[in-house]
């Protein structure tokens, strides 16, 4: 694994030598030269309307003298905290930025499902954060130009394996990154999607057999998993088994800005790649690529340079086009939110239903969902039931461990006990999605089903020995309700350890729409409709159970 | 506060405990906003009758049967879209975000629990009117459970601690041997918590 020490060895070196010498030093290139002329302009320009009354968020990082810049902390190479610290290529860029803009960077931590979102909620000002520039979310953000990075979407996996494309993805379990725009196109290919919120999360996973493969950018699957700098152990037992379309990467600001922050940052980044200060920061992270090189090359002269300013867009890379395909809703999707735009004023997105795939997700995650509550409220009853019947075990060697096991279960936070079930659940069997929903059910229905067995024993003891376990049943059947309640309540928890229920796929859907509002409206509604219905269920059953007290609940 | 590696045993136990003390404060706050609105609500639904009643009667169920984990999510993408985050910083912003969720719990379940208490109030029946406080202390531990559902979001508290100090070990029977101890220490805090309770309802009781 790269070290922190190993990283700031070769920065010693690198500088020792020189080479990054052209990011300190004056413009080089005639290109170089055209992009800082100009961008003096604009930053005078703003600099001009002074800071009484703001207009852009330009003039508002000139007269604060701080530039917010949203960054990943946990994707190696490019943005990680290693002792407080940020380092990669990523946060070297962010502080050239902000040098040439004459201010200071303020890093603002960001995640991958929450990056854009962040940024359109104006938490930062501009977003460096590992974004693939993609033709849907262009809707949301407005990506700056040139791009800085690009990388194809590789897929890892074990160098006995035989995959060779997207064909033989079908039945075979594959780890992704929340929000990617690529699981999409995996997801069509059939493979069982393990969704993971961190690269480290998802190296884990391979490394420990969670998953057969692993999709990730190229650039970190070969720091991490296959590289000359990954760890011996993951390089000589995994290889890149085939790789899917390169990717541009761009800084994104909000559309807002385009003109003025945007266009800074523009100009910027023309005069980094003019002078190779971009490819040079790469070479001393271990992210390098090809593509730097050639756009060095393209912006070392002024012929990308118009005179008023912009770049010609025969310069620049495309976004891509990877949208999903209509679904067969989708006219009726359009219609509904013309007319809630029209007649109420509303816009809303609905990108759950619109396209074909996310459609499908959509009605798998919502059969998850369900699949889930059904299966924790079982384990719930049998666990439950499993817990008393062992508590009236004549074997003390039976009844005190269970007694035991019923107690920790009872006073363990939910998370702790769900991942353990997915560190305990993976090392016996391949991790695939209906494991995954077999390892929630049964952390879920373990706490509940611990309680729902404690009510049952307390009850046991206001009744007669030999009572029938109909009788202590309905003594304590308001109680044992409540906890069928609190587990389906509770489903939902399966989400983070991998499940793709509807929390989890909205989630996904969100990270890279941007989109929202509608669609937490939509979660909000299932669940609560979901957990209404097994109340009302279960208080018909409590009823025709002749049961009168009250009972209590957890959250 | 998420890089362990290299830090000695004492040095994670302590933050271990810092960690725990997000959970215990984020469950104090919680208890400190959810308390009064439960005792209004059950006062609304003990002493009036009629729409008033209804309608908050409805609000309290509503409350009880919405998911935390689920609410905590919405209300993490609500508070950012008015501008918390920005205002707040991360953390504190994320830490209100949970406490939002869990109000849905300690509400609803102040709200029964103070609606009892005034039941057997008005009954005469002290002693069972009392059980409140227990009852209280007994829905404070489990709010402070549940403050591990922070650790979706990111909140400082101490199960993103361990799970944090779980990743930077590299075998899995490492991972699990830590999972245990700290489950241990959550079971063992937390019984003798409701131990105490049960103690204190006979008490009272008595």
């Amino acid at each position: 694994m790269i070290s922190f020490d190993t990283l700031a060895f070769m920065r010693n070196i690198l500088l020792s030598i020189g080479m990054l010498a052209p990011i300190q030093g004056a413009a080089s290139t005639p290109g170089a030269v055209m992009a800082e002329t100009q961008l003096q302009e604009l930053l005078d320009q703003q600099r001009e309307l002074g800071c009484q009354d703001i207009q852009s968020t330009l003039q508002s990082v000139l007269c604060s003298k701080e530039l917010r810049i949203g960054v990943l902390t946990d994707y190696k190479g490019f943005a990680d905290k290693i002792d407080k610290m940020h380092v990669g290529f990523e946060i070297d860029f962010a502080n050239y930025i902000s040098t040439q803009l004459g201010v200071k960077p303020v890093l603002i931590p960001t995640t991958v499902s929450r990056r854009i979102q962040k940024l359109v909620d104006k938490e930062m000002d501009l977003l460096l954060a590992a974004l693939s520039h993609t033709s849907a979310r262009e809707q949301a953000v407005h990506f700056v130009r040139p791009h800085y990075f690009s990388s194809a979407t590789a897929i890892i996996g074990l160098k006995e394996t035989l995959i060779t494309d997207l064909t033989d993805l079908n039945d075979v379990t594959l780890c992704v990154p929340l929000g990617s725009y690529d699981n999409i196109r995996f997801d069509k290919a059939h493979a069982r999607l393990l969704t993971f919120d961190t690269a480290q999360k998802m190296v884990d996973a391979l490394k420990f057999g969670a998953c057969d493969l692993l999709a990730h950018d190229r650039s970190l699957t070969l720091l991490e998993v296959t590289g000359p700098m990954a760890p011996q152990f993951l390089r000589g037992r995994y290889e890149e088994k085939f790789s899917i379309d390169e990717t541009p990467w761009g800084t994104a600001v909000r559309n807002e800005d385009s003109a003025t922050l945007g266009r800074a940052i523009s100009l910027i980044t023309a005069k980094a790649h003019s002078r190779g200060v971009i490819e040079r920061l790469a070479l001393i992270n271990g992210t390098w690529v090809p593509m730097l090189a050639v756009e060095r090359k393209r912006f070392e002269s002024t012929n990308c340079f118009f005179d008023n300013g912009l770049i010609s867009p025969d310069c620049l890379i495309q976004a891509r086009d990877i949208g999903d395909t209509p679904s067969a809703i989708s006219p009726t999707v359009t219609r509904f939110q013309s007319w809630t735009k029209e007649t109420l004023g509303l816009k809303i997105s609905l990108p759950m239903l619109s396209g074909q795939q996310g459609l499908k997700l959509f009605l798998k995650a919502i059969g998850t969902s369900l699949l889930l509550a059904l299966g924790v409220i079982i384990a719930t009853i049998i666990i439950g039931l499993g817990f008393y019947f062992l508590s009236k075990s004549n074997w003390a060697l039976v009844r005190v461990p269970s007694q035991t096991l019923r107690v920790i279960i009872l006073n363990t936070p939910d998370m702790l006990l769900l991942v353990l079930a997915y560190l305990v659940m993976s090392s016996l069997w391949l991790y695939t999605t209906p494991i995954t929903i077999i390892t929630g059910i049964l952390a879920v229905g373990s706490t509940n089903g611990a309680a729902a067995g404690d009510s049952l024993v307390h009850a046991s003891k206001t009744l007669p020995d030999k009572a029938p376990l109909s009788a202590v049943a309905r003594v304590c059947a308001i109680q044992f309700r409540a906890c069928i309640i609190n587990a389906t309540k509770a489903s939902p928890l399966a989400a983070f350890i991998g499940a793709p229920d509807l929390l989890s796929v909205l989630t996904d859907i969100t990270s890279h729409s941007g989109e929202r509002t509608v669609t937490f409206i939509v979660l909000a509604l299932f669940y609560v409709v979901m957990v209404q219905t097994v109340i009302l269920l279960s208080a018909y059953l409590v009823k025709r159970m002749h049961v009168p007290t009250p009972g209590t609940e957890r959250a | 506060m998420c890089q362990h590696q290299g830090l000695s045993v004492l040095e994670n136990i302590e933050g271990f405990f810092q960690a725990f003390s997000v959970n215990v404060s984020v469950g104090f706050l919680t208890m400190l906003i959810g308390l009064p609105i439960g005792f209004l609500t059950a006062a609304i639904r003990f002493y009036f009758s009629g729409w008033a009643a209804r309608l908050v009667g409805f609000l309290i169920g509503f409350l009880r049967a919405f998911p935390v984990f689920v609410l905590m999510f919405l209300a993490v993408n609500f508070l950012a879209s008015v501008g918390v985050f920005e205002i707040l910083g991360n953390d504190y912003a994320s830490q209100l975000a949970l406490i939002v969720a869990l109000l849905a719990y300690t509400i609803s379940a102040c709200s029964d629990a103070a609606l009892t208490f005034f039941r057997y109030r008005a009954l005469g029946q002290m002693h069972q009117a009392w059980l409140l406080i227990p009852n209280m202390f007994q829905i404070f531990v489990i709010t402070v459970v549940d403050t591990g559902f922070g650790a979706a979001i990111g909140v400082k508290e101490a199960v993103t601690f361990t799970l944090a100090l779980s990743e930077s070990y590299e075998t899995r029977i490492e991972r699990i041997s830590l999972l245990i101890v700290v489950i241990l220490f959550f079971a063992t805090t937390l019984a003798l918590s409701k131990r105490f309770i049960a103690k204190m309802s006979v008490r009272i009781q008595q």
